[in-house]
Formats: C-alpha cells, structure tokens, sequence
C-alpha cells in the first residue's frame, strides 16, 4: 500500500514539473519546446481540460504562426468555455483575445461577443475582470459609434467589475481615452485618481499615471489633488527625470 | 640547375632549439590551461574599444581576482562593427560569456530567451557597498538612472536585464593653445550667443595670421546627437502644448501622433529654430562631416587643424593621450533662456534623464556560473571598483556618490535639476533617416531651414506614417505574446497573480496604444 501511496505521488509531482516547465519555456517564449513539453504530458492525460487549455495558448504563438493553428486553438477553447469554472473563463477570454489581436482581418464583432459573455458571468475571476477592460476599450474605440455614446457603454461596464485585477487598468483606459478623445479633463482625472486609489502594480504606469493626475488637477485648480499626486510621484521615483519639474509645480504651491 | 636551401647549412642547428622551445611554451600554456580549468572563470564581452577603457575594466577583473581567488575574469573585445553577427552567432550556437554588454538587440524574444532577469537582485542592497555611502541602499537605487533607462529595463518584459557601469555625456573639446590666441581667454563658449562671438574671432583670426583654421570638427553620428540636442532644447515650451497625455515627457510615438493631429508642425518657429542652430553650428564644420567617421574628426583636431572637436566624455581619455596642447571641455553650445533669438522656446538646459547609460552588462542564461557573474557585476558597479573605474578611465560614474576627481570631468556632469526636455522630430528609424538624408539641403549654397522644410514636408509626413505603423506591429506583436504568459503565470501549479496582474497592465497599455494608433492611421491614405 505505502508503495503504491508514493508512486502515485511520484506521478502526480512530476505531472506538475511537467506543467511549470512547459509554462516556463512559454515564459520564455520559446513556444514551439513548450509545446513539445505539453505534448508529452497530454499523453499521460490527467487533466484533460488544462492540459486542453495549454495547448491552445501555446498554439497561438507557434513558429510558423498558421491559420490552421488559431483554427486549432478556437475549437478547443470553444469546447472548454462550455464550463464555466477558471479553465472555462480562461478559454472564453483566450477566444476573445484571438478574434481582437491574432485574426487578420480582425473580428471584433466576435471578440465583444465573447468579452459580453464573460461580463455576464459576474465571476471575480482575473481573467473574467480583464475581459471586462478588454471590452471598454474596444467600445472606445469602436469607430461605428458616437464618442459620447462609447463613452456610456464603456463607463456603464464599469459596474461589471467585482474583483481587484484589473480595476485600475479599466480606470486607465477611461482616463487615457478621455484624454485621446478630449472629451474632459475632468472626467480623465477622476478615473486617474480612482486607479491611483486602486493601486497600479506597475511601477512604470503608476509614475506616469501619478503626473497626469498631477498636470489635470494643475490645469482644473484642484491643488490638493495636484499637491498628493506629485508627493508621491517624488516619494516613489526620486530619480525620475521629471521630478525637478514637479518640485517646482510644489514650490508653486505652497 | 643547382636549387640553393633557404637556409643556410650553419643555422641548422637552431632548429632543434625552437622546437625545445616551442615545447616548453606548449607544456606551460597546457598547464596553465589546466589551472584555469580549475578556477571558475567568469569571461564578459563588450565593444568599448574606447581608449582606457579595457584597460579599466582589466584593472577591476585582477582586483576581483584578488578578492576571489579561485575566480579568474576573462575580457573579450569585440570591434562595434562586427559585434552583432559576433553576438548572434555566440547565443544561438549556445557558447555566449557569462556577461555581455546590452544595447545591440532590440528584439525582446531575444532577450527573454538569453539573459538572466536582474530585478529581484536589484531590489537587494549590493554587499560590496558596504561601508560606502551606498550601504543598504538597494542596488538599483545606488545608479544614476535607478535601473530605469534604454538597454536596462525593459518595459514589455518588466524586467531589469543590465546594469550600467558608465555614463556618456556629450561636449566640445577645445584646443587651450588655439582658444587663448583667438579669443584671449581660456574660458570655451557656454551657449550658442558665446559661440557666434567665437566664430567672429576666428574669422578675425584667419585674417590676422592667414591661417587656415575649422572652427569645429564634427562627426555624422555625433551630427546626429547635436541636432537631436538641438530639437529637445527649443520645443521644451512647445512640448506643453502637444502634450495630450500629461506625460511631461512624450514618448515618440505620442509626438508623431501630435503631428498627424495637426498639433505642431514643420513650419512652427521652435522647429525651424532648431534647424538653424544647426545649420549654423554645421556651417563651423568640415565640409562633409555628416558623412565623416568620428576617426576622420579626431585626426584632424589632433593636428590642430581645428579648435575644437563636437564629441563626448567617451573622448576625453583618448584626447589626454593624444593630443599635445591643453585640452579643454566645453558644454555644447546651444541656445539658453537669455538667448534674444530662441530664449523665448526653452527652459533651459534640460534633465540628461535616464539616457545616456553605457557599458550596460547582462548575465547570459547559458553561463555555467550565474551567481558567480552576478557577483562580479555587483563588484563592477559597486562604489569602490566605480570610483576607481571612474578615475582610470576618466570616464563618469553611472553609480552615484562618487566625485570626479579630474576637474575638467566636472563639465560632463549630468544636468540633475533642469527643466524636462522638449521632442525630438525623429521618432523613429524612417523619420530620423528623413532628417540625416535630407540635412545636406542646409548646408547647400542658399540652403535655409525654410527650403529644408518646403521642399521635404511630405516626405517628413510619410516618414512619421511609417514609424507609426512599425510601433503598431510591434505592439500587436508584443501583446500577441503576452497573451501566452498571461495563461503562463495563471496556470501554474502555483498561481503568480502579481506578475499576471504586470503583465496584463502592461498589455492593456499597449492595446490601447495600438487602439490610437489605429484610430491615427485610419485617416491616412494608405
């Protein structure tokens, strides 16, 4: 019995080398020896579904990239979207993520559809909530349609996000866009003082975030919200170039 | 027919002895080799074949050597021009150093797949630092650019991939001899008002003496970095206008978009500004020199048959050596805020930012001794082995807290506290080959800045259209990948939510770059 108790964890264990080193190699982005190694493990077929799932996200990057491969991966993520546990959710926002940027032409129609479908879930899955993002940006910029109308639909999604990842990102993408579009600065810092509220993982977003904010709040008069950005933008990147230029907005300040 | 022997019959006996020789020297290399064998050998790869400088970078391997035994350092110079089919070759035939110098790939597949990410390091204190002002600071804070410039971040991967361990500035050298009998004074010209004073005495100074004199000797690539200088410094209050995104500094995609947008122009003053400053300075030049190599532009300054040169700190060593009158630096010459004619474009003499970074090195994935090299690049950027570097090489420090002790040195100190700078109008590969090709026109018989810009807007247009377009499909590429890492970091047995939670930020930012950029170009004809 004790024999068979660690050869199954033996098997198990190395199924899951197995998977690490194949996302590993992904990682990397040396695609095609990922695939190989996720082909390998599919033969032992333990979890049908990820390993279903892995294939497909290999398959979009593979050298050559082919056609026959995004026809490939489609099918096997419209299988597994069929469920809608974090595998389906991944395959549903995968699906999408193929008809907005791997598709030529591109099928936008399809990827809103798609990106629709994961919104209705009310899941706090990461990738739900990124769908979420990925759908306000293509109504913004959905040339089809009124500015002031892509701007509801996309502010109306914003109801859709339940979960933390990706929160600030929609934010952003509200804010930049206002910007774009100029379609109000105010509307633009609000949502640049939400995701800063948020909290932006990326050291490099979050500075650039920290001074649009800073300029906005400059040009509109609120100079308690200028004064906070640029204190943090100073605290949190005292090498930036732009930070003699913000001190002197402070000195202006006070 | 007689045939003579080569040699002669009484030096036949020599022959035994080289071959005694040449054995002894066989076995003593074989030896060695088997020490070397034995140590952990650590070899770097870089193209600074810059006067002093592999001697500088050898003076820190022996000391490392020193403070490691065990550990021997091998250096590998490899001319610039030959360096990238040298690197190509040594990373896919799986051989690279241990340490390469960054700058010559711009693909970041290529990246990703050979070096070592150094950002979880960085965020460590560098142990070599202890007792320096540096102690317990964490390594990417002890640098200039805090691990944040071209060649040491980058930003689709998130990662940090070099560390710097110099900084270049650019400057003018002056002949002292020459300086002091043209003007009377040792002091070089501090702005461009200065300089067309010092080109009216020069022209006096022909005069007088009858001699044949260039004002300056100029080179196509540093050409190109002055006129850049030249755009950054008179559009720095332009550069508030057409900043749509608040950024303070725009990337060079936002400043083509801001043309399309129809948000500055060719025609605006700050533009054509800077295009006569050029001119004028160009005009002080050799005939040809955005044609010439920097070589070409040294010996000619060396044989005092110019007073000054346009180069950088990168120079300086080489000119103590080689030149026989006092050498002297001066700032580039360019318009400040007092300047009557373009004072009113500028803030003044900007922050050197986080560019400039040299002698940038990474860890190859390949090398057989990882924490081994890494060892040695903290060794290499710690405050001691910069400031003796520094010192050797009279180079400047990308580390901080070290003080140049060569006071000419001081010249090339980084601008810290200046204003932000303002757009350079080559913002890409076709529109900076738009402005090099096209820079004769100014200096033609009756070339103007207005000709330069009349005769070559629509190429300029089409130029900007093309770098706009290479952005997009290396955005969609980018983010094509990251969807595949995205499913990487989530679908591991341990779920890395932080790095997708980077990773999707960073891509949802080039999206919707790529959403923009889409939005532009659709109003272009294609």
């Amino acid at each position: 019995m004790k024999r068979l108790i660690v050869i199954f964890f033996v098997i198990i264990s190395s199924d899951m080398i197995a998977v690490d080193e194949g996302w590993d190699l992904a990682a990397r982005h040396q695609f095609n020896e990922a695939r190989d190694v996720f082909v390998d493990k599919t033969r032992n077929g333990k979890d049908i579904r990820r390993d279903q799932l892995s294939e497909a996200a290999i398959l979009i990057n593979l050298q050559p990239r082919t056609p026959a491969n995004l026809d490939r991966a489609d099918q096997l993520l419209t299988t597994l979207a069929e469920t809608t546990d974090d595998v389906g959710i991944s395959a549903l926002y995968l699906s999408g993520r193929i008809d907005q940027s791997h598709r030529i032409p591109y099928r936008i129609a399809e990827a809103k559809t798609h990106y629709t479908q994961l919104a209705s879930l009310d899941s706090e899955y990461p990738l739900a909530q990124a769908g979420i993002v990925q759908l306000a940006l293509l109504e913004l910029y959905d040339e089809s349609l009124p500015v002031a109308d892509r701007f509801s639909a996309a502010e109306s999604l914003q109801s859709k996000l339940t979960g933390n990842f990706a929160r600030s990102d929609y934010h952003l993408v509200l804010a930049r866009s206002y910007l774009f579009f100029q379609a109000g600065d105010d509307h633009a810092l609000t949502h640049f003082l939400a995701a800063i509220k948020q909290g932006i993982t990326t050291d490099r977003i979050r500075a650039d975030a920290l001074i649009s904010a800073g300029e906005l709040a400059r040009d509109l008069g609120q100079s308690t919200a200028e004064r906070q950005c640029y204190e943090q933008f100073i605290s949190e990147n005292p090498r930036d170039p732009r930070k003699p230029t913000v001190q002197s907005r402070l000195e202006a300040l006070r | 027919m007689s045939t003579k022997s080569p040699w002669p019959r009484r030096l036949t006996w020599l022959v035994p002895i080289i071959v005694y020789i040449a054995s002894l020297l066989f076995v003593f290399f074989k030896f060695q080799e088997k020490q070397d064998q034995k140590a952990i050998v650590i070899r770097f790869a870089h193209w600074n074949l810059h006067e002093g400088l592999r001697e500088g970078y050898d003076e820190l391997a022996r000391h490392y050597e020193e403070l490691n035994p065990g550990v021997k350092i091998k250096q590998t110079v490899v001319p610039k021009r030959v360096w990238y089919s040298w690197q190509q070759t040594r990373l896919v035939g799986g051989d690279p150093p241990d340490i390469i110098q960054l700058g010559r790939i711009t693909e970041d597949e290529v990246i990703v797949q050979n070096f070592v990410p150094l950002s979880e390091f960085a965020k460590e204190p560098n142990p070599y630092n202890v007792d320096s002002q540096l102690e317990d600071v964490a390594w990417r804070d002890t640098f200039f650019d805090g691990l944040n410039s071209i060649r040491v971040y980058y930003p689709a991967l998130q990662e940090i991939y070099g560390v710097p361990s110099m900084m270049m500035s650019l400057c003018v050298f002056y002949n002292g001899d020459l300086l002091k009998a043209i003007t009377g004074s040792s002091k070089p010209p501090q702005n461009y008002r200065d300089y067309l004073v010092l080109r009216d005495q020069i022209d006096a100074y022909r005069e007088r003496t009858g001699r044949t004199l260039i004002p300056i000797a100029g080179a196509s690539d540093y050409g190109t970095y002055l006129i850049g200088n030249c755009f950054q410094i008179l559009t720095q209050k332009r550069r508030s206008q057409i900043d749509l995104p608040r950024v303070l500094t725009l990337p060079p995609p936002q400043v083509a978009l801001a043309y399309l947008r129809g948000d500055w122009s060719l025609q605006d003053a700050e533009i054509q500004g800077a295009l006569n400053v050029f001119q004028s300075l160009g005009r002080g030049m050799q005939p040809g020199f955005l044609h010439l190599k920097r070589e070409d532009a040294s010996l000619i300054f060396t044989q005092q048959k110019t007073l000054a040169m346009l180069s950088g700190s990168w120079d300086y060593f080489l000119f103590g050596q080689e030149c026989n009158f006092p050498l002297i630096v001066g700032p580039l010459p360019l318009p400040d805020p007092a300047d009557p004619d373009y004072g009113h474009f500028t803030n003044g003499k900007p922050h050197e930012g986080e560019g400039n970074m040299n002698g940038v090195f990474g860890i190859t994935k390949s090398s057989r001794h990882r924490e081994q090299a890494l060892d040695f690049l903290r060794y290499l950027t710690s405050h001691t082995a910069s400031a003796r570097f520094a010192t050797s090489t009279h180079t400047l420090p990308a580390t901080l807290e070290i003080e140049p002790t060569d006071q000419n040195l001081r010249v090339f100190a980084r601008v810290e506290d200046g204003p932000v700078h303002g757009f350079n109008i080559g913002v890409g590969a076709e529109s900076h080959r738009w402005l090099m090709t096209n820079s004769y026109r100014l200096f033609q018989p009756g070339g103007t800045a207005q000709n330069f810009v009349d005769d070559t807007t629509d190429a300029f247009r089409q130029s900007l259209i093309s770098d706009l377009r290479t952005v997009l499909k290396d955005q969609i590429k980018t983010n094509q990948r990251t969807d595949t890492i995205v499913m990487a970091a989530l679908h591991r047995t341990t779920t890395q939510l932080d790095r997708a939670a980077g990773l999707f930020s960073g891509q949802i930012s080039r999206e919707l770059e790529i959403a923009q950029l889409q939005h532009a170009l659709a109003q272009e004809p294609d």
